[in-house]
Order: structure tokens, then C-alpha cells, then sequence
């Protein structure tokens, strides 16, 4: 934003779409934004109508207002044709306006087709709710150093790469959810010691915060003097997993994408699936500390639809690992965790419009059904997945007792895999920070599912077993191996 | 000697590595679909003639030999494997059903030819040809064809394999 500031009149968003329904759910959606103008556009002809906007629209507040957006927001309509042609007049009015589109499973959109006719991105709508909002962010360019930072500003970071003793090159805060007051607890160039980093380990959201302005000299400093065992050494923890997001989401996109399927693309987006579970390493031999580490480094977050699909992956894997399943059905292992919450994006986005999508949905039938959705999706994407793959995707919120859904299965019709994944979604919604509770330590995981299956039997008792003993003993594999040598005998 | 090099000097067609490859081939491909099959007894036809309504074929080049290998489909099978593989309905013959055969096809020859491979065999990549509309195609290779049926719980389908000498 030219001048930075967000008072500056010339700040301004427009919502477009005929719906009224899109407006009130964008409005919500920027409420954190305030106080940014929004002005509604609900007739495409208008957009063309460029000398007399600002008597035309409405603006959000009722009265008349210098109008310069910065920014378009454009509902994607009944079909491709009719929401290229809405991109194309607000290119054609506001040529350096971004244009971002938001769709969902009721209007699905070709995504090449869009982005082609002018829009600046397109946004699978909750689905892909972390990187609208951090896209949104990157448009309007609000971060003003100089002015005290905005809640929709920062970024969390895992608190174990910050190094006591060590001069930090950012400034660290902290959120106070109830009086929604951000702290500047320790400021840019000063030193962080131990009990500034209990600080943030104690408050609510257990973790600190770097303004997205300096989340590079954030980076640099992780990369230096971070003591965490890494999963990758290039890269510093927190920006790894801004890395790993953003891979994913490009491979996500081609399920989500309404353009026409065809199986040689499955075939590319198959083999990249393949690639991306193989960077881990899991299934190959991997030391204890290696194995307790990959624990540690995906454990703690802040859940998000991307976040537990890169968590459930790797607790997957190192769970099929734990119970020696073979080499290709650890990579089997990995792929379901990695693809088995796509099935969100099928979900009907009515009232659904919370900050984390698994709020309104929890208890439903219809939330709960969203493996077998997802099967749906990569077979129509023409993604030939292996079988087993394919049932763990479609059983992952089954239960070995038939609570479970959709299908409400018993133990013997479950898939092996299957069993291995339903305990690790589990263990991923114990071990990452969401609305409804904090975070626990991976070994607390453990022990609160095997305390509590052992009265509700929900998940396999053999496989529960095996990884509740293996975290006991400390992450030992020899210790994993006398455990299945005793059950065998 | 190589296995090709081997081929040269018999007939293929009584190489039971190289028909267990297609079989093991096609009973892995059509169960990763979610479909139950099961695996008929092989016979030899003197003339090839494609069996069913839609069929992939491929050529397949190895040393000294050509022949060409022919999955074929009648409709109530294709129909079947499809809506358990895609979740699509079909109820004819139509571009994406043939589509959908030419990736089946491919991805037995795949199976079969890295199988084989490892034997030694030195088959290559093809891209398949999908054949539809009553499929009665007639002296597309002279010579004997040895076939391989295999049912499903809605119909029948099959591999044909020709060799040229």
C-alpha cells in the first residue's frame, strides 16, 4: 500500500458477486481486517461503469467515499465462463487491482481458465482458507514496521529455534486472545533469554510471533543458531513447513481444479504424491533420535486443513514403521496420511466460514464422511491410487467398534492400513493446537488415546499396543521388535 | 543368452514367464480398481480376432520380436470396472470409456514389461491404440493368438497376444 497505513482512505476492497450471501461471508471473513473499506459490486455491468463508482456502490459504512480498491475479491459464479467474464471487467476498470477468486465444491471453476482471462489467484473456499488469508495479507501490503504490527500480520514460530543468549534481528510478540492486545515482549536487536521463551511457552497459544515483514531475518537467525535436529538442514523449522504448505497446495490444486481430468496428468500428480511422501526418509532406516525428532518437529502446530495433511503423512509412516509394516506400505502409509483430509474441499461450505474448518463440522455425519469423499474426488481426478490406499483414504474415520464413518465398518472389514491411520488423525488432533484445546506432547498423545481405548476400543488394540510401547521405551525400535516377537510367540 | 535373444529361438507365445507376466499384470491392475476377477484357462485360436466391444492394443517390440498384445472389454465388464475404478457410470461406448481402456491398457503392459524386464526381456515403452465399436477386427496379424480370458462379476474380458515371426 502506497504510503502504508490503513486509515488512508484509499484503502479499499471490493466484493464481487451477485449472491448477497458472498458478502456478508467476506465481510466476516475481513473482520480481523478492520479497518479496511469494503464495497459491495453486485452486477458485472457496473464494473464497467468506471467515472461513477463511488456514487454507484454503497460503501460499507453508508456514505460515499473516495474510491481507489486495492484489492478485488471475486465469488466464482455457476461456471468458468460467467467469472472469467467478472475477472475480465474488473481487469479491464482496475488493471492493477489483484483479482482473488474464491471457489468451492458448489461452484467449481477451471482454474487454468480463470487465471488466464486475469486473475492474480484462486482459492479453494474453506479449504484453502491459511493461504487466502496470507495472500490477502501480501496484496494489501499492510505490515507497516513503523506502526505497531496487526493480529492478521504475524506469524507463529516453533519456539525451540529460538537459542537463549542469542541477539534476535526480529521483534518477538505475543497475543493475548482475550483482550485480543498484541505485547511486544522482547524488540527487535535485543537478546532472548530463557525466561522470555518460558514466557511464550506459558501463555495460551504456547508460542510466539514474528511479523511477516520479518519473517526472513527470522529465517536466517533459525537457520544459524537453531539447536532443534531439523528435517531439513536448509531450511529453518518454521519456514520448512511454509515450504512443504505451499508444495502440497500445488499438488492439492489438481484435485480441486474443475478443468478436464485426464490420466496422464493423474499419472504426473501420482508420481509427484509418490515423491513428496518418499523426502522423509521414513522408509528407510532411520535412527531412534531421527524418529523421536520427526515426532517432535510436526507435533505443536496450529491445526490447519494443510498442516495435518503434511502431520498425518509423517505420523502415519513412522506408526506403519513402529509396527514393521514393509517398506512399500510404510510409502503407502505416508500417501494416505498425505491425501486422506481432501475430502474437505467436498464438504458444502454453507456455514462453514469459521477460522479453522474443523470447527462447525466435528460431530457431524457429513464432516465425519470426508474420506470416502476424498476417494470420490482423486478417482474422478483420474489419480489411479492403490487399493489399499484408497480403502485407508475411505475408512479413516471408521472405528474398529463401528462408530465410526460413513459406513459404520467393524474391525473385520477394516484395511490394515486403514486401523494405522485412524489412530494417527487421532494422535495429529492431540498433538497440534486447535480452538477446542492446546497442544499435548506426542508421548501424552499416546498414553490419553491407549487410556481411553482401552474402555471405548475404538482403534486397534495390536497397533496401539505396539506404538503405546515403543514410546515408552523411549523410541526404541529394538524395544518395538521384542513387543511383536512376544505377541508372535 | 538374454531372455529376448532366447525368444528368438522359440515361440513366445509357450514362454510361461512372459504369459505370467500379463496375467499377474492384468490381476493386479483390474483388483487395483476395486474389482474382483478371476483368471480363465488360456487357448490358442488360429486367427486373431478381437474379442469383446472395446479393446486396447500395443505393440510390443523385444529384440527380434513383434507382436502385439489386445486387452479387450466386453460392455458389461468395462462398464463394471469403471464404476468401481472412478465412481462413473456408463451404460456405452463413448471417448472417455475408451480413454479409460487405453490407461488400463497401459498400465498392465507397464506391469507386465517391468516384470519382464527384470528378467532380462528388453520390451519398450508404446502408447496403446484403443479400438472400439463391435471390435470384430480380423487378420490384424496372421498367425496363431494365444488368449487369456478372465471374468468379473458383470462380464468378460481378455488378453490376446500375437507374435509375428
Amino acid at each position: 500500500m502506497a504510503g502504508g497505513g490503513l486509515l488512508e482512505d484509499d484503502v479499499d476492497v471490493l466484493i464481487c458477486s451477485p449472491k448477497e450471501s458472498f458478502w456478508s461471508t467476506v465481510k466476516n471473513l475481513l473482520t480481523d481486517y478492520n479497518p479496511l473499506r469494503k464495497t459491495y459490486v453486485n452486477n458485472v455491468e457496473k464494473l464497467l461503469e468506471t467515472q461513477d463508482l463511488e456514487k454507484i456502490f454503497e460503501s460499507e459504512h453508508g456514505s460515499e467515499a473516495i474510491f481507489n480498491p486495492l484489492l478485488a475479491i471475486v465469488d466464482a459464479q455457476e461456471n468458468t465462463q460467467t467469472t472469467s467474464e467478472w475477472v475480465q471487467s474488473l481487469k479491464m476498470s482496475y488493471p492493477h487491482v489483484p483479482v482473488m477468486v474464491l471457489y468451492n465444491s458448489e461452484t467449481p471453476i477451471d482454474l487454468n481458465a480463470v487465471l488466464k482471462n486475469g486473475a492474480d489467484s484462486c482459492y479453494h473456499f474453506p479449504f484453502e482458507l491459511e493461504f487466502f488469508r496470507e495472500q490477502l495479507l501480501s496484496n494489501l501490503d499492510v505490515d507497516d514496521e513503523d506502526a505497531p504490527p496487526l493480529p492478521f500480520s504475524l506469524v507463529p514460530i516453533k519456539l525451540n529455534e529460538l537459542r537463549p543468549g542469542t541477539i534476535i534481528p526480529f521483534s518477538l510478540y505475543l497475543k493475548l486472545p482475550s483482550s485480543e492486545k498484541i505485547l511486544c515482549i522482547r524488540k527487535k536487536n535485543n537478546r532472548v533469554d530463557q525466561k522470555t521463551i518460558d514466557k511464550f511457552s506459558q501463555s495460551k497459544e504456547e508460542t510466539a510471533f514474528v511479523r511477516r515483514s520479518e519473517l526472513n531475518a527470522f529465517f536466517k537467525y533459525a537457520r544459524e543458531f537453531s539447536e532443534t535436529s531439523t528435517v531439513d538442514e536448509d531450511y529453518s523449522l518454521t519456514e520448512y513447513f511454509i515450504e512443504k504448505k505451499a508444495k502440497l497446495r500445488s499438488l492439492f490444486n489438481y484435485f480441486l481444479d474443475s478443468g478436464e481430468p485426464n490420466f496422464d496428468q493423474g499419472r504426473l500428480v501420482l508420481n509427484e504424491i509418490q515423491n513428496f511422501a518418499q523426502s522423509y526418509g521414513i522408509h528407510s532406516k532411520m535412527e531412534n533420535q531421527e524418529i523421536k525428532s520427526l515426532f517432535t518437529n510436526f507435533s505443536g502446530h496450529n491445526s490447519s486443513v494443510f498442516h495435518d495433511a503434511l502431520a498425518t503423512s509423517v505420523f502415519t509412516g513412522l506408526f506403519a514403521k513402529i509396527c514393521r509394516f514393509p517398506e512399500n506400505e510404510i510409502q503407502s502409509a505416508l500417501i494416505a496420511g498425505l491425501l486422506h483430509n481432501i475430502g474437505l474441499s467436498e464438504l458444502s461450505p454453507h456455514g462453514n466460514f469459521d477460522s479453522q474448518l474443523n470447527l462447525s463440522y466435528q460431530n457431524t455425519r457429513a464432516y465425519r464422511s470426508y474420506g470416502s469423499l476424498g476417494l470420490n474426488l482423486i478417482k474422478s481426478r483420474k489419480v489411479s491410487i492403490p487399493l489399499d490406499i484408497g480403502k485407508a483414504i475411505e475408512q479413516c474415520e471408521e472405528r474398529i467398534d463401528g462408530s465410526g464413518y460413513p459406513f459404520g465398518h467393524e474391525n473385520g472389514k477394516l484395511s490394515k492400513l486403514s486401523k494405522v491411520l485412524q489412530i494417527a488423525i487421532e494422535f495429529n488432533r492431540m498433538v497440534q493446537h486447535s480452538d477446542q484445546h492446546k497442544a499435548l506432547l506426542p508421548e501424552e498423545s499416546v498414553k490419553k488415546i491407549f487410556d481411553s481405548n482401552n474402555e471405548n476400543k475404538e482403534f486397534d488394540s495390536k497397533t496401539l499396543n505396539l506404538i503405546y510401547f515403543f514410546f515408552a521405551k523411549n523410541f526404541e525400535m529394538s524395544a518395538a521388535d521384542d513387543f511383536l516377537n512376544k505377541l508372535v510367540g | 543368452m538374454s531372455a529376448a535373444e532366447k525368444l528368438g529361438q522359440g515361440n513366445p507365445l509357450l514362454d510361461k514367464r512372459l504369459v505370467n507376466a500379463f496375467v499377474e499384470g492384468m490381476v493386479e491392475v483390474i483388483k487395483s480398481t476395486g474389482t474382483e476377477v478371476k483368471e480363465g484357462k488360456p487357448f490358442v485360436e488360429p486367427q486373431f480376432e478381437a474379442k469383446g466391444s472395446i479393446a486396447g492394443m500395443i505393440g510390443m517390440v523385444a529384440g527380434d520380436m513383434r507382436g502385439t498384445i489386445t486387452i479387450s472389454f466386453d460392455d458389461s465388464s468395462v462398464f463394471h470396472i469403471l464404476e468401481n475404478w472412478l465412481m462413473e457410470h456408463h451404460d456405452q461406448i463413448n471417448d472417455e470409456v475408451a480413454d479409460a481402456v487405453g490407461e488400463l491398457t497401459n498400465q498392465i503392459y507397464g506391469k507386465a514389461k517391468t516384470t519382464l524386464n527384470e528378467l532380462g526381456y528388453g520390451f519398450e515403452m508404446a502408447i496403446p491404440t484403443v479400438i472400439t465399436g463391435g471390435g470384430k477386427i480380423k487378420s490384424y496379424h496372421d498367425g496363431a493368438t494365444l488368449i487369456l480370458p478372465f471374468t468379473c462379476d458383470n462380464g468378460n474380458f481378455f488378453i490376446e497376444i500375437t507374435v509375428e515371426r
